[in-house]
Order: C-alpha cells, then sequence, then structure tokens
C-alpha cells in the first residue's frame, strides 16, 4: 500500500528527510509527528508525488487523496464544482451524484451551491476532506488538520479523516505536530527537527 | 467541470476587469468596423454612381466639386454653361453619349435633377408605379425621394430654390406634378426628383399665374438656357487622351470621376489611417492589459494552480485554462466590437440618410470584419501565452507547504 525504502529528500544541499524504512499496510491509521521543520510536509508530498525522492525508492497506491494544510478550495468555484474538479483533473468520470453522497457524508448535503467564502473553517474543512475522497482513494493524507483548532474541532476534524478514509478502505497519514491526536493512532512515525 | 467552465469561473469572479478589459477590446474593434464598413459603402457608392460616366464637364471651379455635384449629389455645383457650348460638345466625335443635367433646386433636401430619357436609363432605373416625364413640370421621383417626401403619382410640389445648405425660397407660382416612381436601384438616382430640363428653365422664370409654360419657353432667349453639366460617355479609348485637354481649352472644365473619387479617397484617406490606427491602438492596449490582468491572476492564484496540480492536473491543463481565458476576452471583445461597429454604422448611416447624404448601413458586412475577428483572437492568445506557459510551470510543493 505504502512503502519508503532508503529515501532521503535534500533542498540543496539541505537534508529535509532521511527515512531508511517506512511501511503502511492498508486500512491503517498512521500518525506522522514532528517539530515544524521536521520534514513532514516534504514526506507527504514525496508520497503524493508532488515531489521526487533525491535517493531511495517509494511506492504508493492510487489514486491518493491530499488535504492540504491551508484547504485551499477554489474559490470562484461553488462547493460541488470543487468536489467535481478533483475529479476532471485527474482524468476520472465526472460523478455528481457522487459529490452530493460525499458532501452529505461529510455533513455538508444543503451547501453544494455555496461559494468557500460562505462556509466557515470547519465546513471549509469538511469541503477539503470531501474533495480529497471524490475519487475513492486507497491512500488519503492530511497535513496539519488540527492545526488552529479547539479541542473539539481538533476531534471533530480526525473523526472525519477517520471516517472517510474506512469508507473507502483507504490508508491514512496524517502529519501533525499537534500532540493530542497521538493517543488516537495506533500506528506512528516521529520524525526528529 | 471542464476548462472553459473553470476559465468561465474565474472571469465571473472578477467581473469589473473582465467588463474592462471586453469594452477596451471592443471599442478598437467597433472603430475599426465602422470605418470598414463606411469606406467599403462608400467606395462601393461611388464606383456604381460613376460608371460608365468617363467624363464630366461643366463651369470651371474645382474639378471634384464638380464631380461630386454631377455624379453623386453631394456638393453645390460650379455654376452653369451655355446650352451652345454644351451642344457643341455633345456633337464632338469623341463623345458617345452625353446626359444633360440642369440642377439648382432642391424638394425637401432631394435634387431636382433637370435632365433626359438617357439618365434613368443609364443607371437601368425601372419604374415603380407612373411613367416617365412627358412634357414640362412633370417630376419622376427616386424610390429614397419618394419614401422619404410620401409623394405619390398624381401629387403636386412647389420647389426650393438652391440645394443642400443654400435652400431659399419656393417656386410656389409653378409647382411640379408627379407622374411617376422609380424603383430602387442602389444607386444616386434614389436621392434625386428627376425632370426635363426644360422644367429646370421654367422655374426660374418667375411665371405669373395664368402664363402657358410652352409660350414662356419659346420665347425665352437661347442665352438665357443654361445647363449644369453634361455626364459624358467617350466614343473611343482614344478620346480619353484627347477630349479632356479640348474641353479644358475651352470656356468648359472637363473632370474625370474616376481620378477625383480616387482623390477624394486618398484625402480622406489620411484621415480614416488615423482613426484606423487608433482603433488599432486600442485593440492592443486591450491585449496588453489581458496579459496584465493574466499575470496579475498567476500571482493571485498560485494557490488554486498548485491545488490543481495536486488535484491530478497536467502542465498542459493549467496552460490550457490561461490561454482559454485569454481567448475567451478576445473572442467576446471582439464579437461585441462587431456588433457596436455595425450599431454605430447603422446610427450613421440614418444620421446621413436623415441629410440625403450618401446612405450607409450597418445591415451590410465587410472581408476586413473576418479578419478583425482572426487579430481579436491573435492578441487574446499573445497576451495569454506567457502567463498560461508560468502558469504550467507553477511549483506545487512549496506553495502547498507555505504555512
Amino acid at each position: 500500500m505504502l512503502s519508503l525504502k532508503g529515501v532521503r529528500h535534500r533542498y540543496g544541499a539541505h537534508e529535509v528527510l532521511h527515512l531508511e524504512r517506512f511501511e503502511a499496510a492498508q486500512g491503517e491509521k498512521w500518525l506522522v509527528l514532528g517539530p515544524s521543520g521536521s520534514g513532514k510536509s516534504t514526506l507527504l508530498h514525496l508520497i503524493a508525488g508532488l515531489l521526487k525522492p533525491s535517493e531511495g525508492t517509494l511506492e504508493a497506491a492510487r489514486p491518493i487523496g491530499i488535504v492540504p494544510q491551508k484547504l485551499h478550495l477554489i474559490a470562484s468555484l461553488t462547493v460541488a464544482q470543487n468536489l467535481l474538479l478533483a475529479q476532471y483533473l485527474a482524468g476520472t468520470k465526472q460523478e455528481p451524484s457522487r459529490a452530493a453522497q460525499v458532501l452529505a457524508s461529510v455533513g455538508l448535503a444543503d451547501r453544494a451551491a455555496a461559494k468557500p467564502h460562505q462556509l466557515s473553517h470547519g465546513q471549509a474543512q469538511r469541503v477539503a476532506v470531501a474533495r480529497a475522497v471524490m475519487n475513492r482513494p486507497k491512500l488519503l493524507i492530511a497535513d496539519e488538520p488540527t492545526s488552529n483548532l479547539d479541542d473539539a474541532q481538533c476531534a471533530a476534524a480526525l473523526d472525519l479523516l477517520e471516517t472517510q478514509a474506512a469508507e473507502c478502505g483507504a490508508t491514512l497519514v496524517v502529519a501533525t505536530h499537534d500532540a493530542r491526536a497521538k493517543q488516537r493512532f495506533a500506528h506512528r512515525l516521529e520524525l526528529g527537527a | 467541470m471542464n476548462l472553459p467552465q473553470i476559465s468561465f469561473a474565474y472571469l465571473c469572479a472578477k467581473p469589473l476587469a473582465t467588463a474592462l478589459n471586453l469594452l477596451l477590446l471592443a471599442l478598437g474593434i467597433a472603430t475599426i468596423t465602422v470605418l470598414a464598413l463606411a469606406t467599403q459603402q462608400l467606395e462601393e457608392r461611388m464606383q456604381r454612381d460613376a460608371r460608365g460616366i468617363d467624363l464630366v464637364a461643366g463651369a470651371k471651379g474645382s474639378p471634384m466639386q464638380l464631380v461630386l455635384s454631377a455624379v453623386f449629389h453631394l456638393d453645390a455645383p460650379t455654376g452653369n454653361i451655355a446650352l451652345a457650348d454644351a451642344r457643341a460638345l455633345a456633337k464632338n466625335r469623341a463623345v458617345k453619349r452625353a446626359i444633360p443635367l440642369a440642377l439648382g433646386d432642391s424638394y425637401r433636401g432631394f435634387r431636382i435633377v433637370g435632365t433626359n430619357h438617357d439618365y434613368p436609363a443609364h443607371y437601368s432605373a425601372r419604374l415603380a408605379e407612373g411613367s416617365l416625364w412627358a412634357k414640362p413640370m412633370h417630376a419622376v421621383l427616386g424610390s429614397e425621394a419618394a419614401r422619404a417626401t410620401r409623394l405619390k403619382v398624381g401629387d403636386q410640389f412647389e420647389a426650393a430654390h438652391g440645394v443642400g445648405a443654400s435652400m431659399g425660397d419656393d417656386h410656389d407660382a409653378l409647382p411640379y406634378r408627379v407622374t411617376g416612381i422609380l424603383s430602387p436601384t442602389g444607386s444616386v438616382i434614389d436621392r434625386v426628383v428627376l425632370t426635363s430640363v426644360e422644367s429646370v428653365w421654367l422655374v426660374h422664370e418667375h411665371l405669373e399665374p395664368g402664363d402657358d409654360p410652352a409660350k414662356v419657353l419659346a420665347a425665352m432667349h437661347e442665352d438665357e438656357k443654361e445647363l449644369t453639366a453634361l455626364l459624358i460617355q467617350y466614343a473611343s479609348p482614344l478620346a480619353a487622351a484627347l477630349l479632356p485637354r479640348q474641353v479644358n481649352a475651352g470656356p468648359l472644365q472637363a473632370a474625370s470621376p474616376a481620378y477625383e473619387s480616387a482623390r477624394l479617397f486618398r484625402m480622406l484617406g489620411v484621415g480614416i489611417e488615423v482613426l484606423r490606427a487608433f482603433g488599432f491602438v486600442l485593440v492592443l492596449a486591450a491585449g496588453l492589459s489581458v496579459f496584465i490582468a493574466l499575470t496579475n491572476a498567476l500571482e493571485e492564484r498560485r494557490y488554486d494552480l498548485a491545488v490543481m496540480r495536486m488535484l491530478g492536473a497536467s502542465r498542459g491543463k493549467l496552460m490550457g485554462l490561461l490561454m482559454i481565458e485569454g481567448l475567451a476576452l478576445a473572442a467576446a471583445g471582439a464579437m461585441l466590437g462587431l456588433v457596436l461597429g455595425h450599431v454605430l454604422t447603422e446610427v450613421l448611416g440614418a444620421t446621413l440618410r436623415a441629410q440625403q447624404q450618401v446612405p450607409v448601413t450597418g445591415w451590410a458586412w465587410a472581408v476586413e470584419e473576418l479578419w478583425l475577428l482572426a487579430l481579436a483572437l491573435a492578441v487574446g492568445l499573445a497576451a495569454a501565452l506567457l502567463p498560461a506557459w508560468r502558469a504550467s510551470r507553477a511549483e506545487v510543493a512549496p506553495v502547498l507547504a507555505e504555512g
């Protein structure tokens, strides 16, 4: 499902990540912990294929759903269009019924026509998760999904990710420096500074 | 979702910038369209009006004024010529046909042209109703003159002295009677009132009520009988080299409609080219504006572009997104400009028609418009090319990693 062996990544001469071995099986939930600058985001971007490792081998099942830290919904599109965009850009068949179903599963069935600026932060985060699972990913990764959230919102965000990953049968990899997430994940990978 | 839909959503998200870019491009295209339509129609009209007329002979003065007044009925005549001189010229062996014109009066802005039946025959004019003039004070109306004056066969009207801006008192002692109305020809004859040369002489004799026109005409001295111009067709190509020189050596002046029309367009050409250049500057300014808007959009959308790459968009799709925006703006601006150009030409035409000037219509097409559309699309494409290429090279991971 996900396998990294001898992966190193450098920006110029500066090495930001060195991971000798990391493997995650289907359906597992992994927490990648570490302070800022420890290489958490770099690891996620390597897994997502947005970066190529400087060294080592990386194998990841596809498709991959990504929930970026800043959510980055397209402001000029509606919520439903943001979801369909994920299918269009991935080159898969667009399914409005799938968008409606996913929106309903994140509790936003009535917000399909809303623009992102009309959503609360919590709603926007749910849309970002919905967008990430539109293509029925085998791997769902989330970058700092609980930053700037209170305890209740933190729990809700992690619940949502776990639920959606489980519905897709996807492996979940969450990168955070938030210690509150620690007790919810059986599998943890700690990166040093 | 597809690229045009996404591009459209981005354009709609910035309505003011989109509208300003459209307006700038539309104004440039409209300016060039009006010029293209007006000059094309003017040239076609002048060629049609002057077809078959090799030379105009009239009173000495400006040759262009002579052609404008005698062929196109746009300017005041240069003066009158003696009937004897006109007859002598008409008998010249180099002249195949000479159509006499006696001008000087008008009715509600439409010129009254004293002539013979060769004049409507020259323009292949057919009667829509009634008959041609058979005796003095009979009048036949061109189609446009009939439509505007609402005169019908059998109606009577009084001519006003003078033409255009120099109109004076009515010749109310001797009214004209409408005997016929011509079908539209698309030529100058549509905008005039035709009568015999004798009618024009009579109305200037200041008749008293009860005077017999035939007796008045018979009593007129030959020196009092004048024409304004002769429309001449050469008997042979050689006449073109000889006749103008012969005419100009005598009391008359010769002017070539083809030469004077070309000279007029050369003179107008400077102003037309300045306006056309202004239009092109507007189109280029619009292209620059689109370029600036798309370049600014790159910075505003760096997260969007990164997310799209994250979601699987190829570099080609991101490039296509910006290209479509540039092309959509250009196509919409061009279409708006063409429509605006036709509307403005029609407004201009309506104004000219109201003044009995050269008719111009917005319900016509010029080949140049296709080139304008191509130009606008090329400008839009060129404006979008660099921003689109930069969008395709957008960084993903560093942008998404920004906290």
